[in-house]
Formats: structure tokens, C-alpha cells, sequence
């Protein structure tokens, strides 16, 4: 019930706070309330019916940044 | 990011820690979707002796307590009502069986993906009660909020929910000040911290000494948290790193926690193998109480003896390994669950068992 999965969104209406993602070939309705900024092709994390949080293509980069740091750190 | 610079840093990052180790070391993955992203990567294969992975109470399904079960149950049994709740909570056994099995005997109970779904239940079906299961920390807690809020806009008045949500960082604090084992570092919920971000998890560094890694669920990303918490381990130097940053803010999802604290307020939880911890529940603020289905039935939680000899109290709180439950494996398995923590897909003994995770298990004969 806590894993959150990447996904696209292939369809949304602000309004209504609702979205629908791709999920591996099929279509599911989520809410995006607790992300307004989520759009058309946004990759979202999706929890229990919710997207949680947006991800970005630079923020995918921030994990080898991170990475680096700490292997430079024990070096 | 690509598969290639995932195996790159997950073998740069063995490889120091085995530079590194020099002294006996345990850590706690709090969370029970690491507990099983650990078990699948086979991540404790390649780790140096020194370093000792425990899980912790983050298993939603396995930290409910028996009272609850039963009483959720008697709504069911006694009261007629349509209980919708997440899959996982189908084949935890309360004392008087599951509610799959209750399930078989004709009862109204349906699975569901997500709360939503619940409310249009209730909406379709306006001469039923519809009763949500609200079970699950910090990230599943919002969606239960949003469910609630939806409800009292559109009016629906046979939708309620059985309350169980419970808030990670009290349970954290009950466990390093309570006298179970001495933990040196803390792999920290990556999704949990998606929604409540890096400060509430402040005083475990603070107060306790203690340092902690949020981290992401890919192999890489794990061995990054345990590589940074030897690290500070071995400098003395605690602090709690977000060493999640493509998915956690520091400040983590203000939207959520403002809906959170809109629609709950801290209350005492009971979690099984802790116990009550003060302030550790989301209870229904004034406004939403009438949504409150322990209320609106007078649900009483009766106190159930623990019995069936099984040990996930104390595998709750890294006291022991699964394989030291006299009943694992053997007894107890993922097809016939005695304990929650063998029924949840995030449970420690059903990552155990599924991933073979411990010599242990060869030498008892699993079947
Ligand atoms: S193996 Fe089964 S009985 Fe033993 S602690 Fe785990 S869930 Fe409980």
C-alpha cells in the first residue's frame, strides 16, 4: 500500500482535480489535488489513487549529483 | 538516469562500503516497501559483515492492531455495512479470522485501489453505508482527506471511515527512546518524506544521536543511504540526509500536509509490538467527526489477547529476525498467514520468506 509508482499523465481536468495516467498500457483515474502543478505529460508519483508528487528530468540528474557527493565524501 | 549508471553506483557504492566498515554497525529500514525493494535486490548478499539491515514499523498492515481487526470486522458482522479497503488488509487474521474469510460467509466487503473509489460506492449505492478502511502513514492519509472533504461537498451521508491512519516520525521517536535494540542509523521513507519532507525527522539526529538517510526504493539508491549512514556513523557526526532529492522537497508536499491539517488532528495510536503512542493517530477534527465511523456505529475496541505465538511485535521494532519466530516457515506462510507481517506485501517475514533472505531459513527446512 506505500509504493508509489512513476507515471504519465495522459489526460487531465484541473477542475475536477482529476487525471488519467498510462500504466503500462492501461488507462487509470487518479486525483492530482496535491499537485497543481501537474500537466498533459507530467510524470507524477502515484499513491493510492493520488499523485504525490511531479518529477522532473532534472530532478532524475539530482540523484547522481547526490551519488558523487557521498562517494567523494567516504573517498 | 539509466539502467547503466544504476549498476555503475550500486557497485561503486558496495565497493566503498566495503572501504569503509570497520566496526559492527546495525541499521533499520523504517519502511516496509524497502524491507522488500531490499529482499528482491538481494542488497544484504553483497553487504560487508559489519553492517546489519533490521526493518522497522513501516508496514501499515503489520503495525494494526488485533483489537482493530476485530473491531472493523464486528462492523461488517454486526452492523451490515459495506467495508471497502486496500487489498492488503483482506487476509490479516484478527482473532476471529479475516476479512476474506468474512468475506466468504456473504458479508459486503469490497477492494479497492484507492478512497476515491470508495466514494463512488457510496454515491452509486446511496442505500448502502459505505465504510472506508483509512489505514497507511503520511501518503495514504491525504487521499482519505480528500475522500472526506469530497463527501461533505457533494453531500454523501452514507460514507464514512474506519480510522486507522497513523504519522511515522512519533513512532520513530517511540522506538529509539524505548528499550528495544541499540540501532546506529536509519534508512528513512522515501514516500512518506515525499509528503512531510526532511524536518520532522530533525530530532533523531538531535535529540537521540542517531543519524538518518531518506532514500529512494532502487537498489542504488539504498546502498547510497547505507554508504552516507556508515559514514556519519564512523565520523560521529549524525544528521539526517535527503539523499531522495529528485522525489522529496525539504519541505516536502505543502498541498498534502495543509489537507491533513485541515481534516485531522494528532490523537493516540495503537500499534502493534509499540503499543499506544500518544499523538502518533490522525484522528477527524471537530468538523469531519460525523465522518467518523467508529463513532457514528459506537464501535468499542475490545482487548485481544495476543496469542498464536507470533512474534511480529518484536520484528516490528528490529528486535529480532523473522526466522528466529519459531513459527516461520513453517506454520506461518505467505499462503497461510499466522502474523500481518506475513500477509502484508511491505510485511518483513513475507519479504523474508519470499527472497530467502537469511541463512537461517535453508537450515529450518523451508518447504
Ligand atoms: S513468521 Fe508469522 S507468526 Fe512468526 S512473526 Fe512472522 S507473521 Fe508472526
Amino acid at each position: 500500500m506505500c509504493l508509489a509508482v512513476p507515471a504519465k499523465i495522459v489526460a487531465i481536468d484541473k477542475d475536477s482535480f482529476s487525471a488519467e495516467i498510462d500504466v503500462m498500457g492501461n488507462t487509470r483515474t487518479i486525483s492530482v489535488m496535491l499537485t497543481p502543478d501537474a500537466d498533459l505529460g507530467s510524470w507524477v508519483l502515484v499513491h493510492a489513487g493520488q499523485a504525490i508528487n511531479v518529477v522532473s528530468d532534472e530532478e532524475a540528474q539530482a540523484s547522481i549529483e547526490i551519488w558523487e557527493e557521498i562517494l567523494r565524501e567516504q573517498g | 538516469m539509466n539502467r547503466d549508471d544504476d549498476k555503475k553506483y550500486f557497485h561503486l557504492m558496495v565497493e566503498r562500503l566495503r572501504e569503509i566498515s570497520k566496526r559492527p554497525i546495525k541499521l533499520m529500514e523504517v519502511c516496509g516497501t524497502h524491507t522488500m525493494a531490499i529482499g528482491k535486490s538481494g542488497i544484504r548478499t553483497v553487504l560487508p559483515v559489519e553492517i546489519e539491515l533490521v526493518s522497522g514499523p513501516g508496514c501499515p498492515v503489520c503495525v494494526t492492531a488485533d483489537s482493530d481487526i476485530d473491531a472493523f470486522m464486528g462492523l461488517a458482522r454486526d452492523h451490515r455495512v459495506t467495508l471497502v479497503t486496500y487489498g492488503d488488509m483482506m487476509r490479516v487474521p484478527g482473532s476471529a479470522g479475516s476479512l476474506a474469510e468474512l468475506k466468504a460467509e456473504g458479508a459486503d466487503i469490497r477492494v479497492a485501489y484507492s478512497s476515491l473509489e470508495a466514494l463512488a460506492f457510496a454515491r452509486s449505492e446511496p442505500h448502502k453505508e459505505i465504510v472506508f478502511l483509512g489505514v497507511g502513514f503520511e501518503t495514504t492519509a491525504p487521499a482519505t482527506a480528500h475522500a472526506v472533504k469530497s463527501a461533505v461537498a457533494e453531500g454523501l451521508q452514507n460514507f464514512s471511515v474506519y480510522n486507522l491512519h497513523k504519522t511515522v516520525p512519533l513512532a520513530i521517536r517511540a522506538l529509539l527512546a524505548g528499550d528495544g535494540v541499540q540501532i546506529d542509523g536509519l534508512i528513512l521513507p522515501g514516500h512518506v518524506s515525499v509528503i512531510i519532507g526532511e524536518a520532522p525527522y530533525a530530532f533523531i539526529a538531535d535529540e537521540f544521536g542517531v543519524s538518518g538517510a531518506i532514500a529512494g526504493f532502487e537498489p542504488p539508491e539504498i546502498m547510497a543511504a547505507i554508504v552516507r549512514l556508515a559514514g556519519d556513523i564512523n565520523a560521529g557526526a549524525p544528521r539526517i540526509s535527503n539523499i531522495y532529492p529528485k522525489a522529496v522537497k525539504p519541505e516536502g508536499n505543502v498541498v498534502a500536509q495543509g489537507l491533513l491539517d485541515e481534516v485531522f488532528a494528532p490523537g493516540d495510536a495503537e500499534w502493534r509490538g509499540l503499543g499506544v503512542i500518544p499523538g502518533s493517530g490522525l484522528d477527524f477534527r471537530e468538523a469531519f467527526t460525523s465522518f467518523d465511523a467508529a463513532k457514528r456505529f459506537a464501535v468499542e475496541r475490545r482487548e485481544v489477547r495476543l496469542h498464536r505465538g507470533c512474534s511480529c511485535g518484536e520484528i516490528l521494532k528490529g528486535m529480532i529476525k523473522p526466522s528466529d519466530c519459531p513459527l516461520f516457515g513453517s506454520l506461518c506462510t505467505p499462503e497461510r498467514p499466522i502474523g500481518p507481517c506475513m500477509v502484508s506485501s511491505e510485511g518483513t517475514c513475507a519479504a523474508y520468506f519470499l527472497y530467502n533472505d537469511d541463512a537461517n531459513i535453508v537450515e529450518r527446512g523451508r518447504p
